[in-house]
């Protein structure tokens, strides 16, 4: 959890601040990012807009313990928005495309598991990401996505049955 | 289900991190969007020297360690400004026109001490040094009353350790109004560097009677916005000019924050920059902003100075750099800077501990007197910069004509660089007499 006196001096300005709780959570924001991007040039433009819309509106962070959360509902809102953008451009050469393909498959080509997250529905993704990645609980989550809580608990079980079924799928594949 | 599986932790430890990309993402997001950290407040802040070096020209409200090489003597009471590199407040500490304030304030094991103020109408600027075991950071931005009611400003810190103890440090403040002749102040700082604490400081304040204020009617139209002069304020210290830019919110041809001034008198000297702020406000669609300039002081007997307006095309990447390696070159060569001209190196003197690199400026761009907006500057084999902390900037010899000097440790392998700069767009300018 981010020290509450830095997410203080962060709201009122200190640079130094925000850079130090960017940088912890970096690795974080990064991994969240790249599982709903899948590539890297992506997963770090969606970083760089959630760096910036953090820095100009974290005077506006009501409550300093949920920076985290907060940081989050920015970056999921943010790769969504991404991914929308992305759908409505048309697609690149099919040589761009394999390249972009091949990026990420070969970085993590040793983990079924890993490519079956990527390949989840995005409502499924997100709560899967926020209940095991981060560890928030059912009621973090349902206010970070300003839904019920009985829909996060449906979509974390239903989203833990279709990852089960995609690697059973990709082992049935191979 | 058990919540062991899915294991995301560990399945996410196998995605590769670039954290160095992160990084710079993270320190350049900030860099560039720090001074828009408030809409309606302070806008930008800039000190000229934190260019060096730098292709990136944008206003930030960083510590410029080079803006006030200070005196590296234990301060002496009453002249703390006395040896600054900032002309201006070097001729206020001079000619006496500081007020001694030498008050302390102690908490946390820090000691704050407010040595001496300047305050002239165009500029409020705070000496003052700081104590404690271990070296630690900077002030943190002050809260600021001026006869009891908070004001807003924007403020620029510089300074340097005397001792690792002991910071001698400069605080210039901008108001964002104008401030009456005479007045108290209190000024509080929440934290220094990492440390929060209270160091609280109250005393009154008084103009230094000698600033000369132009006020003009003239207004120009650059790219569709109106661009006026407000006041134009001449003291000893600096010359501050005040700008208001109104144009239409979707007016994108003009970033009204972006938006720079040269100032040239008769003899067509340009006045070094010391600083800029703005701020600015959207009413029904109209984007108005206030733009305050600092310059060093006008010569005295100075009749008329020319304005000019400019903007430096920001493309959004970063510039292409120019290398050249100085065991391959004899004088005179050649550097290139794009479209802001070329830099002809006349001349490199080696001496023991120094080179001194004499060069002219082929542009017919405006250059100031401290070349400050296409620096050249010399690495080493190592990568590491030759520039001298206290002079880091090129000095005007005449006309077009500079020198520089650098550090000198290992002379093989020494590289000149520059950057591909933009060329500044000048606009229109405004002619103003000098009563």
């Amino acid at each position: 959890m981010a020290d509450h006196k830095k997410v203080l001096r962060a709201k009122k300005g200190n640079h130094k601040a925000f850079q130090e709780l960017m940088e912890e959570e970096k690795v974080r924001l990064y991994k969240i990012a790249f599982i709903y991007l899948k590539n890297e040039e992506d997963a770090l433009e969606v970083f760089q807009e959630t760096v910036y819309k953090a820095f100009i509106s974290i005077k506006n962070l009501k409550e300093d313990r949920y920076f985290s959360t907060w940081l989050t509902r920015i970056l999921i809102n943010t790769a969504f928005d991404h991914l929308k953008r992305k759908k409505r451009i048309i697609p690149m050469d099919r040589e761009v495309l394999e390249r972009k393909t091949d990026q990420y498959v070969t970085d993590n080509n040793d983990s079924y598991l890993l490519d079956a997250i990527m390949e989840l529905d995005e409502k499924y993704k997100t709560v899967l990401i926020l209940r095991y990645y981060q560890d928030y609980t059912i009621k973090q989550i349902a206010e970070i996505l300003d839904c019920p809580e009985g829909t996060v608990k449906t979509n974390i079980h239903r989203g833990v049955n279709q990852l089960r079924e995609k690697v059973k799928e990709e082992c049935v594949n191979e | 289900m058990s919540e062991q599986w899915p294991d995301f932790k560990k399945e996410l430890e196998k995605l590769s991190v670039p954290t160095d990309k992160l990084n710079s993402i993270i320190a350049n997001t900030i860099d560039q969007n720090r001074s828009k950290k408030s809409k309606k407040k302070i806008i930008i802040y800039s000190l000229s020297a934190a260019v060096l070096g730098f292709g990136v020209f944008i206003g930030s409200a960083s510590v410029s360690p080079a803006m006030a090489k200070i005196a590296s003597a234990i301060p002496i009471i009453g002249t703390f400004f006395n040896e600054s590199s900032d002309e201006g407040l070097r001729i206020a500490g001079q000619k006496g026109l500081t007020q001694i304030v030498d008050q302390s304030s102690k908490d946390n094991g820090i000691t704050l001490t407010m040595n001496e103020i300047f305050y002239d109408g165009t500029r409020l600027t705070f000496g003052y040094t700081q104590e404690s075991i271990f070296a630690i950071g900077d002030l943190e931005r002050p809260t600021i009353e001026v006869n009891g009611k908070e004001i807003n400003f924007s403020s620029g810190y510089s300074g340097e350790y005397i001792t690792p103890q002991k910071y001698k440090g400069i605080m210039d403040i901008r108001p964002t109004e104008e401030l009456p002749e005479e007045f108290d102040i209190k000024i509080r700082i929440d934290a220094v560097g990492l440390i929060p604490g209270k160091w609280e400081f109250q005393f009154p304040v008084k103009q230094s009677n000698e600033v000369k204020v132009v006020r003009l009617q003239e207004m120009k139209i650059i790219e569709e916005a109106e661009v006026e002069i407000a006041s134009l304020k001449l003291g000893p210290a600096g010359t501050d000019l005040a700008v208001k830019v109104s144009k239409k919110e979707n007016n994108t041809k003009l970033d009204p924050y972006a938006l720079d001034f040269y100032i040239i008198d008769e003899e067509g000297n340009v006045l070094d920059k010391i600083s800029g702020s703005g701020s600015g406000d959207t009413e029904k669609g109209e984007e108005k902003a206030n733009l305050n300039f600092l310059y060093s002081p006008l010569k005295d007997g100075t009749k008329k100075i020319r304005v000019i307006p400019y903007n430096v095309p920001m493309s959004g990447r970063d510039f292409e750099e120019v290398t050249m390696n100085l065991d391959d070159q004899n004088t005179p060569f050649v550097i290139d800077q794009g479209d802001f001209g070329k830099v002809l190196i006349t001349d490199i003197n080696y001496q023991e501990d120094k080179i001194v690199i004499y060069f002219d400026m082929q542009t017919d761009a405006i250059v100031d007197n401290k070349a400050s907006r296409n620096p050249i500057w010399l690495e080493d084999a190592d990568g590491n910069n030759l520039s001298l902390k206290d002079k880091p900037f090129a000095e005007r010899i005449k006309g077009n004509s500079f020198k520089q000097e650098f550090s000198l440790g290992v002379k093989k392998g020494i590289q000149i660089k520059t950057v591909k700069y933009p060329k500044p767009i000048l606009y229109e300018e405004f002619v103003i007499d000098i009563p």
